[in-house]
């Protein structure tokens, strides 16, 4: 072996070396991410079962009890975000789509790309002002206008996306058909695309659930109790904000079991959107 | 001489591309139409231009007059109602992946709102036998498209064209990609089509030209060669014609280099 052919295999060796270094630590801190909050929060879940998902916290330092109320107030507020996120989200994705030279669909890619780009908490904080000041409090429904508004870009750009990725041999068959643009549109891309549409409503609900600026300001920090959809609210991320904050031994256990079951949904959702989007036939 | 279709004085940009150059040509109504010419030169884009489906593209231009069944669909408010009586079967089969073999020649008609429940059924069924697909799909009209042969799935897509009820029948090589068995089911049917409607088919393959149509034209470069009956566009044989045009091409840039 001459010297050229050493230090190209040397090169070789060092670069193969720090790749595999800067994959391993992005593992290993993925790997602590994880372990860290099964650690403390699998055990907070084994001593509580069911309770944990039904009844309220228990009183500053007192006895542990549960994420009931935060949990009703997530699913809640996760599920009107992500409906009204898909009935605004998805027609203006199509509008982008199939109608891009027209003003409103050049209208709606702006205001989507606008709200995109801005830091969530200013999103929580318009609707703060919107909402929070004339309804004279926080509510679940304000909380879930932030995180629609948060979601919505997100549904909109994937559904533009995926049906944009429809070939374009499907495109003109759908289009050969005598029918009005609409129609063929709405009644044959569409429904083909079924699958990418999911996945855009999917990956909506993915953001609604794990963002905690938006709500910061909107939903409220009512954690003892669910009031309904115009009172104070709250989710599980707002409570783990709040509770591993406090010195309660109690209420900083619970924030690390609502880790361990936000990580879960959302690896739940994550898992669900890649077996979709995996499985795109067209 | 009526005609099914009437081009005059056709240009199509593809951005600053200029595809089509001064396209003039008349299909004649009940006959086959084929489009001649090496691969590039304009054929697809003819046939598109026809029923507009070249505007799906982006950046496209279009500029001249095409008349279809007596309408010109680029200055016309009727131009859908026209199209509606166009039907196309593409170069590669293209069935809806996400319908069954039933809905993929129903679903025209009935978006369309012109038949439905049995009388759909019976539309349905016909198209089938017309493209000589019945007797093979008859037990599984409720599959999937896509789990049908490549041969069967083309005739699949001849079936959605003609569930139109089209009075003229666009076909872009139609069976470049299946082999020589289906490719001869294919022409079979494009014979027996058109004892009823006027069709245009699109090829490279001289010989194909010759088995079907009485009429077409001959492109080079986006631009007609010649056009009229098969017989007079071919007199040649279409390899001494293509050989010719790429030498005249060659010998006027080297005039021009030259000068």
């Amino acid at each position: 072996m001459n010297f050229h052919e050493l230090s190209r295999s040397v090169k070789d060796r060092l670069v193969f070396a720090a790749v595999a270094l800067a994959t391993l630590s992005l593992l290993a801190a993925g790997a602590h991410l994880i372990l860290t909050a099964v650690v403390e929060g699998l055990p907070v879940l084994l001593e509580r079962g069911v309770a944990l998902v039904l009844e309220p916290p228990g009183p500053p330092g007192g006895r542990l009890g549960g994420l009931g109320p935060s949990l009703v107030g997530t699913l809640v507020m996760v599920s009107l975000a992500s409906l009204a996120g898909v009935a605004i989200g998805v027609p203006a994705g199509i509008l982008m789509s199939e109608y891009p030279d027209g003003w409103l669909s050049r209208a709606a890619a702006r205001a989507l790309q606008l709200i995109a780009e801005l830091p969530s908490i200013i999103v929580g904080l318009a609707v703060f002002t919107l909402l929070v000041i004339p309804m004279g409090r926080p509510s679940a429904i304000a909380g879930a206008v932030s995180l629609c508004i948060t979601a919505l870009p997100y549904i909109a750009a994937q559904t533009r996306e995926s049906l944009a990725a429809i070939p374009l041999s499907y495109r003109e068959a759908a289009f050969s058909l005598g029918l009005p643009r609409w129609k063929a549109v709405l009644m044959i891309l569409v429904p083909m695309n079924f699958r990418g549409i999911a996945t855009a409503a999917l990956l909506g609900t993915m953001r609604a659930l794990g963002e905690t600026a938006p709500v910061l300001f909107t939903a409220g920090a009512a954690f003892f109790a669910f009031y309904g959809l115009d009172r104070p609210s709250s989710t599980l991320s707002l409570l783990i904000f709040f509770f591993a904050q406090t010195p309660y031994e109690n209420w900083k256990r619970l924030a690390w079991a609502a880790v361990l079951l936000l990580a879960a949904l959302s690896m739940g959702l994550a898992f669900a959107v890649r077996k979709l989007s995996g499985e795109v036939r067209l | 001489m009526e005609a099914a279709v009437r081009i005059e004085g056709l240009n199509v940009w593809y951005g600053s591309f200029k595809a089509l150059s001064d396209v003039s040509l008349l299909v004649p109504t009940g006959t086959v139409y084929a489009i001649l010419g090496p691969s590039g030169c304009g054929k697809s884009t003819l046939l598109r231009t026809i029923n507009k489906l070249i505007l799906l593209r982006r950046g496209v231009r279009v500029e001249g007059k095409v008349e279809v069944l007596g309408v010109d669909v680029y200055n016309s408010s009727n131009a859908d109602g026209v199209l509606s009586k166009v039907g196309i079967v593409f170069q590669t089969p293209n069935p809806f992946p996400h319908l069954s073999v039933y809905d993929n020649v129903a679903i025209g008609p009935k978006l369309r709102g012109t038949a439905r429940g049995r009388e759909l059924d019976k539309l349905v069924r016909w198209a089938l036998e017309k493209a000589g697909l019945w007797e093979e799909v008859k037990d599984r009209l409720r599959k999937p498209a896509s789990d049908l042969s490549g041969g069967q799935q083309q005739r699949l897509c001849i079936a959605r064209a003609l569930a139109m009820k089209p009075s003229l029948l666009l076909m872009d090589e139609p069976t470049a990609n299946l082999d020589p068995l289906n490719a001869a089911k294919i022409e079979e049917l494009v014979k027996e089509l058109s004892r009823e409607i006027t069709i245009i088919i699109v090829t490279h393959d001289a010989e194909q030209a010759k088995r079907l149509a009485s009429h077409g034209a001959l492109l080079f470069m986006g631009r007609v060669i010649s056009e009229g009956p098969i017989s007079s566009i071919l007199s040649e044989s279409y390899n001494d014609i293509l050989q010719k045009l790429v030498n005249d091409r060659l010998a006027a840039r080297e005039a021009k280099q030259a000068a």
